[in-house]
């Protein structure tokens, strides 16, 4: 809780949930107090709860719906295909600690040379930036964010950029500057990203389906997925429809990717297809194929904002005969191998469906 | 699931409507368990109608009103979305239907928007062990979505009805203790940034805060034989904690109800007596320019004796 954090008022409650707050959070929000507001939109609902008092645990509840704090880092990015060849790095190192957005406040922080003795090859970088909101609306300033991002030189005119994200707006901060500024720079610039909206329902299907056999590299077997999300547009209604595969289906679904038959043709997927239904995320188990450590990653396609993200959300090791499963510590730079392996191989995947 | 359709049914629509009646809710627009004509040609089965005066917006608000009794035993969880739902399509098929306003003339002078289904679950010692369950099924109940009229939808169970109980008491226990000004106890709307209107007081609870985690009133003490005095009154239904009360203490302020040297009193529902009498000095330390104090609200297991009596009335 912020020192300074009073109780809104009525115009910010309104505000945040009405504007800021995600249309399932409200409902859900509401709905636990039992109260259901029926062919609203967000702002109706938000305007009758926003004359309603609040306890403090309520307001903190908003409060972080509204921030969308996300603790838990994931990797997104992209790569910059530029007219001439360009040293990105001199570009990044010029603009260390400067203020380079007055919108947002965002600060570039010092360009780091790869530590080559531990065969990492990515420059990184820090950038802080203030999430402003619409209205500058008290109650929820003070979202000062920072986060680390990497650059690797693939060739003269091609870069790779990829952004921890500790949350899933820090990756278009990154890109919402960078390609404007090297217009400036006299380059034609093309960013290349993970785009689901470029996929077909089908292609986004194999994409889940060979990211599966593939994504984690040589030396990692899938064993399961764990989950699967969907998604269907609703042209009525402000949010899209957001499901979950039924856990029954899972394993339906892990067979088709390791026997390497169509993910298209398991009935529960083609169901889903036929209904409108688009794959949105997918989180997938592997066990190493000579050692006793488990991943579990997850990759997403989110729309608010648009982003591909790979996160990896549980490693784990066998223990005992029982081979019981138990939660390891992992380095960062051993979980940004995987996220960055993870990430490489949905990228030739995309560009291969693309082509 | 089978609600006891018969006497416990009946029993508790008549106990709900004192609790809303003692509310200031006025529910002579029509008998209680009626069959109203809908735009549908068809007849809509009913438990109550109500409408109230709505402190925010000076409006007549009308209430369609749903009554269930059940055991916890057979509670299905299922059940919530259906009813909501049906709530929902029943106030469409009247809310506009010449018939139900030819036969009901009162409805017209409200805004027939808003539906209240009160589910009593008479085993209450036991609804802890629903309490999750039936949250869960509030969260998951789906209602219709997309354009046109809407309705607001109010579910309350035993936690909101025994709240709601508590709160008529600790208003009467007040009123009994200030019996020369028992009259001017009144609730406060204030007035709030986004809306136009002017700050109101009234006897009367809308449902708005019906359904809010603290309720601001206030009422005229008599201060001694020579004067009275103006007292500014919060019901909480929140955690004891401070940061809490930190945020309440904030919102009295802003609402410029925070006067130095009035008489404040705190009830609350809540009471985790040791934790509290940790952190009571700093508390009262908050509101110590305002005289603050506090006191208990009854935390009832079941519904008190006055309800009762009122569900036994024929």
């Amino acid at each position: 809780m912020l020192d300074n954090y009073q109780y809104p008022s009525q115009y910010e409650l309104q505000e945040v949930l009405g504007e800021i707050c995600s249309r399932r959070f409200l409902n859900s929000f509401a709905q636990q107090k039992g109260i259901f507001v029926s062919k609203s939109d967000q702002q109706e609902l938000a305007e009758m709860l926003s004359f309603m008092f609040f306890q403090y645990s309520e307001l903190e509840e908003i409060r972080r719906a509204a921030l969308s704090v996300n603790l838990k880092d994931t990797l997104a990015g992209f790569r910059v295909l530029l007219g001439n060849p360009f040293d990105l790095i001199k570009l990044l190192d010029e603009h260390r600690n400067k203020i380079v957005d007055d919108k947002n406040d965002m600060k570039m922080g010092a360009i780091l040379a790869p530590k080559t003795n531990e065969g990492l090859e990515y420059y990184t970088g820090e950038i802080s930036y203030v999430k402003r909101q619409p209205g500058k609306v008290q109650f929820l300033q003070g979202d000062e964010r920072s986060f680390e991002y990497y650059v690797k030189r693939v060739k003269s005119t091609e870069w790779e950029i990829l952004v921890k994200c500790t949350r899933p707006y820090d990756v278009r901060v990154v890109e919402n500057w960078l390609e404007p500024t090297l217009r400036r720079e006299n380059q034609q610039v093309d960013i290349q990203k993970i785009d689901q909206d470029q996929l077909t329902t089908e292609q986004t299907i194999e994409f889940f389906d060979e990211l599966g056999s593939k994504g984690a590299g040589d030396r990692w077997r899938l064993v399961q997925v764990k989950k699967l999300t969907l998604r269907r547009e609703q042209p009525e209604q402000e949010e899209d429809e957001v499901k979950e595969a039924p856990s029954n289906e899972l394993s339906g679904i892990t067979q088709a990717i390791l026997e390497g038959t169509e993910l298209r043709n398991n009935p529960f997927v083609r169901q889903c297809e036929k209904g409108g239904y688009r794959f949105t995320s997918m989180t997938y188990e592997y066990h190493h194929k000579s050692t006793p450590f488990v991943q579990i990653i997850r990759a997403e396609f989110k729309k608010k904002p648009k982003v591909f993200e790979i996160s990896l959300d549980d490693y784990k090791k066998r223990t005992g005969k029982e081979e019981k499963l138990e939660t390891e510590a992992i380095s960062e730079a051993s979980k940004f191998d995987i996220h960055t392996i993870f990430w490489h191989e949905a990228k030739l995947i995309y560009d291969r469906l693309r082509r | 699931m089978a609600e006891d359709q018969s006497v416990n049914a009946d029993r508790w629509t008549r106990e709900a409507k004192a609790i809303l009646e003692n509310l200031g809710w006025v529910s002579s627009i029509a008998d209680l368990n009626i069959d109203v004509p809908g735009e549908d040609g068809q007849m809509h089965g009913i438990d109550g109608l109500f409408s109230y005066s709505d402190g925010y917006t000076d409006r007549e608000e009308g209430v369609f009103f749903e009554a269930k009794s059940y055991l916890t035993t057979s509670f299905n969880p299922k059940k919530i979305s259906d009813w909501v739902y049906t709530l929902d399509k029943k106030i469409r098929n009247l809310r506009n239907s010449p018939d139900f306003h030819e036969q009901f003339p009162q409805i017209k002078k409200t805004h027939p928007r808003n539906g209240l289904l009160a589910i009593w679950f008479r085993d209450a010692e036991k609804f802890i062990n629903i309490r999750q369950a039936l949250s869960q099924a509030r969260q998951d109940a789906q209602v219709l979505r997309g354009r046109g009229l809407s309705n607001r939808l109010f579910v309350i169970s035993n936690d909101e009805i025994l709240r709601l109980t508590s709160l008529i008491d600790a208003i009467n226990s007040w009123k009994e203790s200030n019996k020369t000004h028992s009259d001017s106890f009144s609730f406060i709307y204030p007035s709030l940034s986004n809306s136009y209107h002017p700050m109101r007081t009234m006897p009367i609870l809308n449902l708005e805060l019906l359904n809010s985690s603290f309720v601001l009133a206030r009422g005229i003490e008599q201060k001694d034989k020579y004067g009275s005095e103006d007292v500014l009154i919060v019901f909480y239904f929140g955690r004891l904690d401070q940061p809490s009360f930190k945020i309440l203490h904030t919102c009295l302020l802003r609402l410029n109800l925070y006067e130095s040297g009035k008489q404040l009193y705190i009830y609350h529902y809540q009471r985790d007596d040791e934790n509290f009498r940790k952190i009571k000095p700093a508390v009262e330390g908050l509101f110590s320019e305002m005289q603050g104090s506090f006191k208990y609200m009854n935390a009832p297991q079941d519904v008190p004796a006055w309800v009762k009596n009122a569900g036994a009335k024929q």
